[in-house]
């Protein structure tokens, strides 16, 4: 076997280079037999044919908050075409605030409001479901977990479960919940799967900024380096990607690797000293193999994280600020820093969280449009930056509406009606699956039912309208994966997950 | 050898560390006052934009007073001292007050290194992640380089055991000073062997952690 090409790059080199040279191929012109032609000379003939499953690939996870309702970026089919809807924004009302000739029809059950037509030229490769297993928090659904997230997570620890919400600095219990769970959330396990293929990658990262108490729970599952970096304000986020500095702590590679093999031998009696369980002494060790790498990192590039006037102007256009108590960053902010990161390759797992103070009895027109502008412009930028950075293809965009979503009953709450997620990337077949209706005539407004998508087909079932009925929330996980090319040996070993398939009808990669 | 507590270092831990658990108005059951819950929000979820009209949410189920809270001292992973704690404990081993500015640096990354600002929704964050070692390092370098840390300890190389015995509270075992020693060897740079032996001494989860 002939040397391969790659070896002949300096070290501190490589890795520019690959990027370089994945980004050119990744460009639609370049065929895959040139693709693979040009991996097999700089990577080799084994690696070449495993390229698709170890491509690195990139995942924003958009995490809204507060009970967020979609209903202005993607209004379901039966809502659309039903005429003589009863709209407003109180009690049975429909919470759309656009009439028929508003709404427009782009084919496979994806209608579009003026707030999110910005999403049009990218529809082939958005997808929506939001019929999962309704959110279960005390108050209301509220919960930081989400079975999307965590499949099987419960609040009673089963076998092979532990805390979800120990990472998450001040955790509080109203309007998050403690779960318990087995199952790693995606942004996690992602950021495991990424530095196993790329260890010199920096961590990941979850942007915290969600104005309230309210949280996000990221959950690693016990895997030494799946959990997220915590990143509580935007002071912090521009301390963690110093722009320009030497970030070079200890003057040489070697001091670095010393330091990190002392800290192991000095350290290794803590744990048995005070009883730790063997995990923590194996997650200190691979904590402190990361720090070596951040103590000294050689002559690496940095990012700038600050936006110039164009790059705000491009991302902020038309995005309302964000709602709530203690405002942290706007989601258009927070879409820009992630592109940065990861464009640059700085890291290719960036969760995002969000809200919209929650809202209750009655949500009028300027909620929804609020709402509606907040997911939809973020989301279409996001599109269009990763499609002009040449990497669209191996990215995957995940919005949650994390601690559910609402019927679309003005006065609804977040156990009842919708949970769900839309998926915008490169593996991601588009299309709005499943379907919300109307039964028929209540109160001020409208009785509302559900029709859930087969798992297999996705055509829409019969309807119900009540909560009965909706997909596992393992559904998604297992889509989520298979979009992020997390290989199905990694992705299916856990248990609450294990009998699940990816919704093949939402993917191209099958 | 048996094991020797510093009580000095014990009792301004401590001391700080009950101060931290009362203002934050965190628990202080069984872990020694230290801050595991984070801050206690006003309760009741607020109204449409902003207008918070109190707990008026109709759902929620009861909670029973006597339930025992979820928690327990979590053993699959180490977790920090919060770092006003490391910070006295730092000023007790080099014998430096806290407004010398060899601590500067590790003050102006007081919140990657896990601080709290409950006014601007910072909370205590305790893990001991690898860019938290990243940032901690960072910071005592300029505590380790300092000329009164370094006159106070100015026998570090030929014996380390003296700041091993004050930063952590107990005799360091033989195998701990070997570790430590291996900093003298030929890849770290003459003029940085005292800096690098203070900054393990001070990295050590026996100085830092729980």
């Amino acid at each position: 076997m002939g040397k391969r090409r790659i070896d002949s790059v300096h070290p501190l080199r490589r890795r520019s280079f690959l990027k370089l040279a994945g980004t050119m191929l990744a460009a639609p012109a370049i065929p895959a037999a040139v693709r693979f032609a040009v991996d097999e000379q700089l990577v080799g003939e084994a690696q070449a044919f495993g390229g698709q499953q170890d491509a690195p690939t990139y995942f924003v996870e958009i995490n809204l908050r507060d009970q967020w309702d979609f209903m202005h970026v993607f209004v379901p089919p039966g809502i659309a075409t039903h005429t003589n809807l009863i709209r407003g924004e109180s009690g049975n009302m429909c919470s759309v605030f656009y009439g028929p000739e508003e709404i427009t029809d782009h084919g496979n059950g994806q209608y579009l409001t003026p707030d999110s037509a910005a999403l049009a030229p990218h529809l082939d490769q958005i997808a929506m479901l939001e019929l999962f297993e309704i959110c279960t928090g005390a108050i209301h659904g509220h919960e930081a977990v989400n079975a999307i997230r965590s499949p099987g997570r419960s609040k009673q620890q089963g076998p092979g479960q532990s805390e979800v919400w120990l990472n998450e600095p001040g955790y509080a219990e109203q309007g998050n919940d403690y779960y318990f769970s087995s199952t790693p959330t995606p942004a996690s396990l992602h950021n495991y799967w990424s530095k196993q293929l790329d260890p010199s990658l920096r961590n990941g990262v979850t942007l915290k900024y969600i104005s309230r108490f309210h949280s996000i729970c990221h959950y690693g599952a016990g895997l030494a380096d799946a959990e997220l970096t915590r990143i509580q304000s935007v002071d912090q986020l521009f301390q963690t990607f110093p722009e320009g500095e030497d970030t070079n702590i200890l003057p040489t590679a070697e001091e670095a690797q010393l330091l990190q093999e002392v800290m192991e031998r000095v350290d290794s009696g803590f744990f048995d000293r005070y009883g730790f369980a063997n995990s923590a002494h194996t997650r200190h060790a691979s904590n402190l193999s990361e720090a070596a790498g951040l103590w000294y990192g050689g002559d690496v590039d940095t990012v700038s994280l600050q936006l110039s006037e164009e790059e705000v102007a491009y991302w902020s256009e038309g995005v309302p600020g964000q709602v709530g108590d203690n405002l942290k960053a706007n989601i258009w902010e927070q879409a820009a820093w992630a592109f940065k990161l990861m464009s640059n390759d700085v890291t290719r797992s960036v969760s995002l969280e969000f809200d919209y103070l929650d809202v209750h009895d009655t949500r009028g027109e300027t909620t929804m449009n609020t709402m509606g502008l907040q997911c939809a412009l973020p989301l279409a930028r996001l599109i269009e930056s990763f499609k002009q950075a040449g990497i669209w293809d191996r990215t995957l965009i995940a919005v949650y509406s994390s601690d559910g979503g609402r019927a679309p009953a003005a006065n609804s709450y977040g156990n009842s009606g919708k949970n769900g997620m839309i998926l915008a990337g490169g593996n991601i077949r588009g299309g709005y699956y499943g379907d919300v209706g109307v039964a028929g005539d209540m109160g001020n407004g409208h009785e509302y039912n559900y029709s859930v998508p087969d798992p297999v087909t996705g055509a829409p079932q019969a309807p119900v309208t009540g909560n009965e009925g909706r997909l596992s929330g393992a559904y998604a996980w297992r889509t989520v994966m298979k979009a992020l090319q997390v290989p199905d040996d990694l992705a299916a070993q856990y248990p609450d997950v294990l009998g699940s398939q990816p919704l093949n009808f939402m993917l191209t990669n099958v | 050898m048996k094991n020797q507590f510093d009580p000095a270092r014990l009792t301004v831990g401590l001391a700080v560390a009950m101060a931290l658990g009362n203002a934050t108005g965190c628990s202080s059951g069984d872990n020694g006052g230290v801050a595991v819950q984070g801050p206690q929000y006003p309760q009741g979820d607020g109204g449409e934009d902003g207008s918070g009209t109190g707990d008026d949410d109709p759902a929620r189920e009861p909670v029973d007073p006597d339930a025992e809270p979820p928690f327990q001292v979590p053993n699959e992973e180490a977790r920090l001292l919060p770092f006003p704690v490391r910070m006295h404990n730092l000023a007790h081993v080099t014998g430096q007050s806290l407004d010398h500015p060899m601590y500067a640096e590790l003050y102006e990354l007081r919140y990657q290194l896990g601080d709290h600002d409950f006014a601007e929704g910072v909370a205590p964050d305790l893990r001991w992640s690898a860019e938290r070692m990243q940032y901690w390092v960072r910071g005592l370098r300029s505590v380790c380089s300092d000329p009164q840390t370094q006159a106070a300890y100015a026998g570090l190389l030929a014996d380390p055991r003296p700041m091993m015995r004050a930063a952590w509270g107990r005799d360091p075992v033989d195998e701990e000073v070997e570790a430590i020693q291996q900093l003298r060897g030929p890849a770290v740079l003459p003029a940085d062997e005292a800096m690098m032996t203070c900054i393990a001494v001070l990295t050590a989860l026996d100085f830092v952690a729980i």
